[in-house]
């Protein structure tokens, strides 16, 4: 644009009003300054004027009036035209309500629902919900020891099995309801121990737990089962071997086995000839206790000529039903010293074969082992492969003067094994600690200096959960009993159980982890009161919550010894270690107790000569011999030598303990065996393990299973309900996306008619969205709807506050069903089914008479009850022969070659002379009534022979009571016939015994040492 | 409100005209522009500015016309030609002043319609920038940047020649 036009621009921009005031004054002044531009501007002003004609059009003015009228004849017309704009406003007004609700709808599931919060809550809740359901397991005795303490061990978890301080409340109650005990006590680490004292137990019948932790409780009720107490007798002779014509002094002792107080019975003596013979019933004895103490005699048959009379206490009363002693007979009817002799000691031999001294029976049986004997046996019966295992046994040296030439032993196939070892005179023993491999043999060597080796097989190491070992096996009763347990196998449910044949007196029951293998101590907290030997088992267990079938399993057994702490103390003076004969004593007998208080009892004093010849009895003698050690425990044969009095066994406690680890456990058969011991023990003796499984003599009970599956309901009902919460959240979404896509859809297809396809660019993207979302939401409604009936139905399954109070309910209001469910859910674990009430009283109150009927419990009980110890080979055997534990004895039993001479031997006995001045009890003095022995039809040749060979009694006192200071005298007079005298006190009373066993040498004075051979027959000859 | 139309009749029509490009659609947007006013004649007392107003529902009712009627074909001005009056009475003149009126009819039918639109309600409507602004909803420098350049299109047609123009028909 040159300057011209520029200007020409400018001169209409003024002509237009476009320049400001000064541009139009400044052109202004231009324009009139200049002629030729004004001449210029006039030309454009009259253009522009011709260019305002160009754009106006003049033409004639149209009729207002009638397009007036037009407009007002057609008033109706703007009226259709505005309910159109109306309807489509209203229709843009809903399709963008329905276009936002559309949006909502879509956007409401991903706003509503946060997976990865909702995981955590979930998780959170799972966790809290888990702390709302406690399970409560009781482990305890399936038969309580009645008399003592029991412990019941109560664990507290929640759902997800992490222990629980909670609250608990147990109550034990009698079988109406009343309470009988109740305690309040807080859980350490979900652990707590129930207790009931043993005044308590004989009352209690149920024991209900009640767990609480915050809003969350558990309860948990179960049947108790009471041993009833049942006393055992123990029967006492006045001599070791009788004489036909004798008179027979015998008392029996009823006391409580855990107490060991005594007890009132009705007993009823009887005496036979052989086993399973006759029972002859001795009227004249006490048919009943008193002081616990009943006592009677018996006149043995002269013309008898039996090797042995059995003498017998019976009463349904007594836990033994049965109690029998062996006394062996002297046969007269034998011609010759040495056939009499070697026939007496053979009877002899018979009955009392396990008690005698090694060299003692060496002695005694010609051409006996030259070679050294020896025990061996693992710590708990088994070899266990895999953990350290301990290897006990004892050794018997044949040349017991060489004391310094110990045997050498050592285990074949251990090559590292160590020895712990110490020695005896007679013996050498100790253990071996080795690892032994599975299915690997090992045998004990044994070799002394100059004599051949002998070995000892040892079973087979097995895969076995654990081995047993005890650090205090003679400990006194107060003390807890210390055990290690070697765990081989982990992932193992592991019970130690301490108690005898009868009853439980304490347990442990837990799970030995993941690690393996470990030592893992075990405390038992045993009653003081249960004292003397019990047996300590240990069981493998199926998993408290484990649906397997497997059964208890016994793996190792070993018995130890409870030290009384409450005893009697038995003081003799007056009693000189040598006296002369004839001479007259007066023994001052004094009992006190443990705290060295005087204390009134009652007694059994006995006094005899003992044989010259016979071997004598070793093992502890009297009650506390009895009652404690003898009536339980099988001693293993090389343990011979024990001192008769239990109290100096106890001193040495090494030994005792080897002993029992090599000993089994006597079993009783008064009982029936529940508790699979029998079968343990015949398996222990046989070196086999039992692959039988056993019935475990504890109580479990849980309602953890129960717990858990309202828990995983609970839990299912929360999934459920987040289901729920999501499923109605995309239901509502897509009720959502198909409500507002369909009035999209039919908003924008009214728009679409109103506006025209002109607007297609507006409503048609709009309504294929509103299209598809229909569709979508059409769509996930279908697939919901089928849905909806399935997660509607959850819910109603548990509600959430539901496990809190259902099992309350379950126990309070149907406790019975609760119970069934809980034993019915229990049937694999045989000691629950045991423990049914119907069960445990059969087997509790079954008499004693049913054993009698049952012929093989009968030969087993007269076995076992035996004074002589049995062995498992004469369990086998029957009749007479078999009742005799003399098994690898030569001339067991009754041997046909001597029963053929007996009758040749009759015309050549002489008369045995009178007996009245054999120092015999008299009467008058609270001794035992004797008749007068009849006349002996069957003199000896030799009087001499007789008298050294038979143990003469000369006092017994069966029951004597002390003054209240626990003092009594009692004069003896020392016969004439010297020799080494014993004499053995008994008392008993206040839940204490005592046992004292005292020697005396009764010899002429020394000046007649010299001539000793001569005076024989002068003593003789001496009345 | 007849009185208005009747005062501003040419203006509207010329208006009219040259936004839809022929008569008949100028009469038929004239009568719709007066029937909207006249429905509308209750709110004549509170208007301030009746021609702008007027001005301002003609250019819509323009506009309206001119979308719905996007397929009727813009007509030859020359058929129009002879359905406008002339007010001259000489033949020369009449023949001189046809021949430039010819020309600037022609210039203003060249005109973008945006800046036809704000140049008619500028020269038919005397309006004022601010007034055409406030019509078209649109800024006052755009009703000027639309005016410039509408001038600046015209004044070719406008501008006294030194040498013959050449006619663009």
């Amino acid at each position: 644009m040159n300057d011209r036009e520029l200007l020409q621009q400018q001169m209409l921009e003024l002509i237009y009003g476009l320049l400001s005031d000064e541009e139009s004054a400044e052109l202004v002044d231009r324009i009139s300054s200049d002629g030729e531009l004004a001449r210029e501007y006039a030309e454009l002003k009259e253009r522009t004027e011709l260019l305002a004609e160009v754009t106006r059009i003049d033409q004639p003015q149209p009729d207002y009036d009638k397009w007036k009228r037009e407009a007002d004849r057609n008033d109706d017309r703007p009226a259709p035209k505005g309910a159109a704009t109306w309807a489509s406003r209203t229709l843009q007004v809903v399709a963008a309500l329905a276009a936002c609700l559309l949006v909502a709808a879509l956007g409401y599931p991903r706003l509503s629902i946060d997976t990865e919060e909702q995981t955590l809550a979930m998780a959170k809740r799972q966790q809290s919900l888990a702390n709302n359901f406690l399970s409560v397991s009781v482990s305890g005795p399936s038969l309580m020891a009645a008399d003592v303490r029991n412990d019941f061990y109560v664990s507290v978890e929640n759902a997800a099995d992490e222990p629980v301080d909670a609250e608990v409340e147990y109550t034990f109650k009698s079988p109406e309801g009343n309470t009988v005990y109740y305690g309040l006590t807080q859980a350490v680490n979900g652990q707590v121990v129930c207790q009931i004292p043993p005044d308590e137990v004989s009352s209690a019948a149920k024991l209900e737990v009640v767990a609480k932790h915050g809003q969350s409780k558990s309860e948990l009720g179960l049947d108790l089962a009471v041993a009833p107490p049942k006393p055992i007798a123990v029967l006492q002779t006045d001599r070791e071997m009788v004489e036909p014509g004798e008179l027979l002094n015998f008392r029996a002792v009823v006391l409580d086995p855990q107490t060991n107080r005594d007890q009132s019975a009705n007993v009823d003596f009887v005496w036979s000839f052989a086993q399973g013979g006759p029972r002859n019933h001795i009227a004249s004895a006490e048919r009943s206790t008193l002081k616990g103490v009943a006592q009677g005699q018996m006149m043995l048959p002269a013309e008898e000529r039996t090797p042995i009379v059995e003498l017998g206490v019976q009463s349904p009363q007594l836990q033994n039903a049965y109690q029998q002693r062996a006394v062996p007979v002297v046969d007269n009817h034998l011609n010759g010293d040495d056939a009499y002799l070697a026939e007496s000691q053979r009877r002899y031999e018979s009955v009392y074969s396990n008690n005698l001294a090694n060299n003692a029976r060496a002695a005694l049986l010609s051409g006996a082992a030259t070679l050294p004997s020896v025990e061996a046996k693992p710590e708990g019966g088994q070899l266990v492969a895999g953990v350290k295992n301990r290897l006990r046994y004892m050794a018997n040296r044949v040349d017991a003067d060489q004391p310094q030439t110990a045997p050498q032993l050592q285990i074949n196939g251990a090559p590292e094994a160590q020895v712990a070892a110490s020695n005896k005179p007679e013996q050498a023993y100790g253990y071996f600690e080795f690892v032994p491999e599975a299915m690997q043999d090992y045998t004990l060597e044994v070799s002394e200096t100059a004599k051949d080796s002998i070995q000892q097989p040892i079973a087979q190491a097995l895969p076995l959960p654990a081995a047993l070992q005890i650090n205090n096996g003679v400990a006194p009763a107060d003390q807890p009993l210390e055990v290690e347990v070697r765990v081989a196998q982990p992932n193992t449910t592991l019970a130690l159980v301490a108690g005898d044949d009868y009853a439980t007196i304490g347990h442990n029951v837990w799970n030995v982890g993941v690690n393996a293998p470990i030592t893992q101590p075990v405390q038992l907290d045993l009653p003081a009161e249960a004292t003397g030997a019990q047996r300590v088992r240990l069981y493998s267990i199926p998993q408290e919550d484990s649906d397997s079938d497997q059964n208890p399993q016994l793996i190792a057994e070993r018995i130890i010894y409870r030290i009384p702490v409450q005893r009697y103390d038995i003081t003799v003076d007056g009693l000189p270690t040598v006296a002369q004969p004839g001479q007259k004593l007066d023994l001052q007998v004094a009992v006190t107790d443990e705290y060295d208080s005087p204390a009134p009892a009652t007694l059994g004093v006995q006094m005899e000569r003992l044989s010259d010849v016979l071997p004598q009895s070793q093992q502890p003698l009297g009650l506390e011999g009895e009652l404690f050690l003898n009536r339980r425990v099988q001693v293993p044969r090389g343990a011979a030598g024990m001192p008769d009095n239990v109290r100096d066994l106890e001193q040495d406690t090494v030994w005792f303990d080897q002993v029992l680890a090599l000993s089994s456990w006597r079993n009783d058969a008064s009982q029936v065996d529940s508790m699979g011991a029998m079968a343990f023990g015949m398996a222990l003796a046989a070196d086999t393990l039992p692959d039988t499984s056993v019935d475990l003599p504890l109580l479990r009970r849980s309602n953890k299973k129960a717990i858990a599956s309202d828990y995983q309901k609970a839990i299912a009902a929360l999934h459920s309900d987040w289901e729920n919460q999501l499923e109605q959240v995309r239901l509502t979404s897509s009720w959502l996306l198909s409500i507002a896509g369909s009035v999209l859809i039919v908003c924008l297809i009214a728009l679409a008619v109103l506006q025209g396809v002109s607007k297609i660019k507006v409503w048609g993207p709009g309504l294929l969205v509103a299209l598809g979302a229909m569709l979508w939401g059409m769509m996930s409604l279908n697939l919901s709807l089928p849905s909806m009936s399935t997660t509607k139905a959850i819910p109603d399954m548990v509600a959430l506050n539901e496990p809190i109070a259902k099992p309350m309910m379950a126990d309070r209001h149907d406790l019975s069903d609760a119970k069934a469910t809980i034993e019915e859910r229990s049937l694999p674990d045989g000691a629950l089914r045991k423990s049914a009430p119907k069960v445990s009283a059969a087997k509790l109150l079954q008499p004693a008479a049913e054993f009698q009927r049952n012929g093989m419990a009968i030969e087993q009980q007269q076995i076992n009850l035996k004074q002589g110890r049995p062995s498992v080979d004469n369990l086998a055997k029957g009749g007479f022969g078999g009742a005799m534990p003399s098994a690898g004895m030569p001339g067991a039993g009754m041997p046909a070659a001597a029963r053929s001479q007996a009758p040749a031997a009759d015309a050549d006995m002489g008369g045995i002379g009178d007996m009245r001045g054999m120092g015999m009890p008299q009467p008058g003095r609270g001794m035992g009534l004797m008749a007068q022995p009849a006349d002996n039809p069957f003199p000896k040749e030799s009087e001499s022979l007789r008298r050294k060979l038979l143990p003469q009694p000369i006092l017994w006192l069966p029951r004597l009571s002390t003054n209240s200071d626990g003092q009594v005298s009692i004069p003896v007079d020392l016969p004439q016939e010297p020799g080494r005298y014993r004499l053995l006190i008994d008392a008993h009373g206040s839940g204490r015994i005592g046992t004292v066993v005292r020697y005396i040498e009764v010899a002429p004075l020394a000046v007649s040492e010299p001539v000793a051979p001569a005076s024989e027959p002068a003593a003789e000859e001496s009345p | 409100m007849e009185s208005h139309f009747s005062g501003l009749h040419g203006e509207l029509l010329g208006t009219l005209y040259h936004l839809l490009g022929n008569m008949e659609d100028a009469h038929d947007a004239l009568q719709e522009t007066f029937i909207k006013c006249w429905r509308h004649r209750d709110q004549l007392p509170e208007i301030e500015n009746v021609r702008a107003w007027i001005f301002r529902i003609a250019v819509n009712t323009g506009r309206d016309m001119r979308m719905t009627a996007w397929r009727r074909k813009r007509q030859a001005l020359g058929d129009e030609q002879q359905a406008v009056p002339s007010n001259e009475a000489t033949p020369a003149f009449h023949a001189q002043r046809s021949e430039q009126m010819e020309h600037l009819r022609i210039a203003v039918s060249e005109l973008r319609d945006e800046e036809r639109e704000v140049f008619l309600l500028r020269q038919n409507g005397d309006l004022t920038y601010e007034a055409i602004a406030e019509t078209l909803s649109i800024p006052l420098g755009t009703v000027k940047t639309r005016m410039r350049m509408a001038l600046t299109h015209l004044r070719q047609y406008l501008a006294p020649d030194d040498q013959p123009r050449k006619n663009p028909l």
